[in-house]
């Protein structure tokens, strides 16, 4: 009953509410088949810890056997294990309670003794990594001696001392993020608003978090400079699969593969830059009529027929007429 | 408590609009950038009767979508003068408003200036604002009220914060379909087969297993491949496609994995199942030890023989090639769907010197597998080959029932360009046919 009974029954109720809807929007059904389709989706998530749980169970005995090509094994395993590393967001667990400090001090040795000091501060930002990008009220502190690039830490910047009409003190605001080389950044962000009287001096340290998960620099750098790579070669590969597959298959053996050839033949020279220089001659034409025609009337046909073999098995699933995926009888 | 809150909100919105004092909308230049509001600032006017104010909306129209589930009214509207070149001011954007079913009979509202209702921000709720794309344009917005009633819309031309000419329409309801009209070919595909099914099942019963299957030499040929691998002391490589598991080729190739499981099993010899979905994996691993049991021979299945590879395509194709190259398997059948990675397994296969049997329905790969393999199953026959294997009637019922309905697709075929060629000079009529048969093509 367990066994055979239940999943047909299973099978029998979802494949029914998946169909009906499609066909009757009342009552709920669209809602209620989406509902299940999102069962399938969590199914599917947890089904991902199965197929890591088999990765390690398939290849760690052979790197423990030392069985041949375990070194490859051993590659794989590391690089997942890294992968899934960077992939976490660990930077949240370790992330300061305080992502920065500020000290203030009345007097700064800068301005001591100078007319500025009537009127200015100094704002020091140090601690953090040398290329991220202060700004000081919305206004990015720049290098001097380069040109549109951020000032490099420690960094010292003199500020305005002004106060509003009641007579305070306008605060500066001091935002230090990396935002300025890359993206996505690879700190957080720290923002803080000092009060500053004229002639004194705030020393910023942040202590930013270096960003890791889906969205950190390690995982693209992965992604990026290792994995993107490796994917475009083995696309490539797929050039010489080509011709050496169609050497084989245009070989000229009987009748059958004569005509394979001879259209395969038109089908190329309409198809390279030469073809098209031909395009108002008959050769032109008939390549043309051949993907045209018969072409499309052969995949429709298989296409169709594809179709109904899919509605078929469709219907012997859910009728409970298939069962050999339950053992059969 | 949410009611409460909105409450307090709009109390404080009409505060600030009394301390902000009367400003009529229609102050050209101080508003021409302002975005459209709802409720209104105070004093605003609707435009109607005012001159200058941009005319209505044309053609206004509000109704529930065909064959809908009971949650949406379709809003339709043209242009408004005022979007014409040279109108001033501008129609930049349209304010789509619909009656609060709290205000009262909806019937009360037509024909009334929504600006003198009072309290006139409780009378409408804004649905949304949409931009104004140039004169001559039709525009279109479907609204989800949460309740099921009737509603009146009205659609303001706005020049900025400006109020043009309000047009009403209305009531107009949620309409609940039981039936969705738009798919009735393919209900009518699904009974056409199921009663097909149902008469072959019948006469299936009546004469027992002798129904005429034609012969496909790709599943003739598995019994002698897997043979193949027994004699040569290698494994059977199976790759089920890189499909996820609600795919019907992915489906029939698991329901074919059965059938290889069971032959592998008694032959005593091996198979290798590397998959690129994890769930496809947990599946075929049943599936295969379900083979090994029917088989009698549980204690030979391997569950490490069927393993996840990765769900990244070419990291998959290149993790099962490795296996094909060091594993050295005498059979490959690659049975389900497949992309770009058909040809670069299928040439490798052939590399390795193994006898080949792939089958698929994708159009653009079988090409690949005909050119690589040494058996191809085409389209339609993948969804057959389970009950070609099993040969039991009520599997065969369908195949039948398939071949039948394909007669029945030619003849339908033959009327269509029958009617097609005969009405050529007629697209009337060749759009009738293509209306009755594919609504919405």
């Amino acid at each position: 009953m367990m066994k055979k009974t239940l999943p047909l029954l299973l099978t029998f109720f979802v494949g029914v509410v998946g169909a009906m809807g499609y066909f009757v929007p009342a009552g709920g059904m669209t809602k209620l088949s989406s509902t299940l389709n999102d069962f399938g989706i969590i199914i599917a998530a947890v089904a991902f810890v199965l197929g890591g749980i088999n990765i390690v169970q398939v290849n760690i005995p052979i790197v423990v056997r030392r069985r041949p090509d375990w070194g490859y094994k051993l590659v794989m395993l590391l690089s997942a294990v890294a992968v899934l590393l960077v992939g976490f967001r660990l930077h949240e667990f370790w992330a300061p309670a305080q992502k920065g400090t500020v000290a203030v001090s009345p007097v700064s040795d800068l301005l001591v003794g100078t007319p500025e000091a009537a009127d200015t501060a100094i704002i020091v930002v140090d601690g953090a990594p040398r290329d991220l990008l202060v700004k000081i009220d919305g206004k990015a502190v720049l290098d001097p001696a380069r040109p549109g690039e951020p000032a490099r830490m420690p960094l010292r910047a003199r500020v305005l001392v002004e106060k509003d009409a009641a007579g305070n003190v306008i605060p500066h605001v001091v935002n230090v993020s990396d935002t300025a080389r890359t993206t996505p950044p690879r700190y957080d962000e720290y923002e803080v608003s000092i009060s500053l009287v004229a002639g004194g001096e705030a020393t910023v340290k942040p202590k930013l978090t270096y960003l890791l998960g889906p969205e950190g620099q390690p995982y693209l750098w992965l992604f990026n400079y290792i994995f993107a790579p490796c994917n475009a070669t083995m696309f490539a590969l797929l050039a010489f699969f080509i011709t050496s597959a169609a050497f084989r298959a245009f070989r000229l053996r009987n009748v059958e593969s004569g005509l394979l050839l001879g259209a395969a033949m038109l089908v190329m020279m309409g198809t390279i830059p030469l073809g098209a220089e031909l395009s108002q001659t008959w050769l032109y034409r008939l390549q043309e009529w051949i993907l045209s025609v018969p072409t499309v009337a052969g995949r429709r046909a298989i296409m169709m027929g594809a179709a109904l073999g899919a509605v078929a098995i469709g219907l012997r699933v859910i009728l409970g007429l298939e069962r050999s995926h339950l053992g059969g009888d | 408590m949410s009611e409460t809150v909105a409450k307090l909100v709009k109390s404080a919105m009409f505060a600030l609009i009394l301390v902000a004092g009367p400003a009529s909308a229609l102050a050209e230049g101080e508003a021409a950038d302002a975005e459209p509001q709802w409720p209104p600032p105070e004093g605003a006017t609707s435009g109607a009767g005012v001159a200058g104010a941009p005319g209505p909306v044309g053609n206004l129209s509000a109704g529930a979508p065909k064959y809908d589930d009971g949650s949406a009214i379709d809003i339709k509207w043209t242009a408004s003068a005022g979007e014409a070149e040279g109108a001033s001011p501008k129609v930049t954007s349209y304010l789509v408003l619909r009656s609060n079913p709290k205000t009262g009979p909806v019937a009360d509202l037509i024909g009334k200036d929504p600006m003198t209702l009072a309290p006139r921000a409780d009378a409408f709720t804004m649905v949304k604002v949409v931009p104004a794309t140039g004169a001559g344009s039709e525009y279109s917005l479907r609204d989800q009220p949460a309740k099921k009633t009737r509603f009146v819309y009205m659609v303001f031309p706005m020049a900025g914060a400006v109020y043009g000419r309000p047009a009403l329409v209305g009531p107009a309801s949620t309409d609940t379909a039981y039936w969705n009209g738009h798919h009735w070919l393919v209900a009518l595909t699904v009974l056409i087969m199921g009663v097909l099914i149902a008469y072959f099942l019948g006469q299936a019963k009546k004469r027992g297993k002798e129904m005429y299957i034609r012969r496909i030499a790709g599943i003739d040929a598995m019994d002698e491949a897997i043979g193949r691998a027994t004699e040569m002391g290698r494994p059977v490589l199976y790759v089920p496609g890189v499909e996820e598991i609600q795919d019907l080729q992915t489906i029939a190739s698991i329901l074919i994995l059965g059938h290889v499981a069971e032959t592998v099993a008694k032959y005593g010899a091996e198979i290798k199942v590397p998959c690129m979905i994890p769930l496809v994996m947990a599946i075929s691993e049943e599936v295969v030890r379900e083979g090994f049991v029917r088989a009698g021979h549980p204690d030979a299945h391997k569950p490490r023989n069927i393993m996840f590879i990765s769900s990244e395509q070419f990291a998959f194709t290149a993790g099962t090639n490795g296996i094909i190259i060091r594993d050295k398997p005498a059979t490959n059948i690659y049975l389900g769907r497949f992309f770009a990675e058909s040809l670069m397994l299928a040439e490798t296969g052939y590399i390795n010197r193994s006898i080949q049997i792939a089958g698929t329905a994708e159009i653009t790969q079988l090409p690949f597998f005909i050119a690589a393999c040494d058996y191809t199953i085409i389209g339609e026959e993948l969804f057959a080959v389970s009950a070609y294997l099993s040969r039991e009637p009520r599997l065969l019922s369908s195949l039948k029932a398939t071949d039948y309905f394909k007669a029945l697709l030619i003849l339908f075929i033959v009327f269509g360009t029958v009617w097609m060629t005969y009405f050529h000079s007629d697209p009337a009529r060749q759009a009738a046919f293509m209306d009755l048969f594919f609504p919405g093509s």
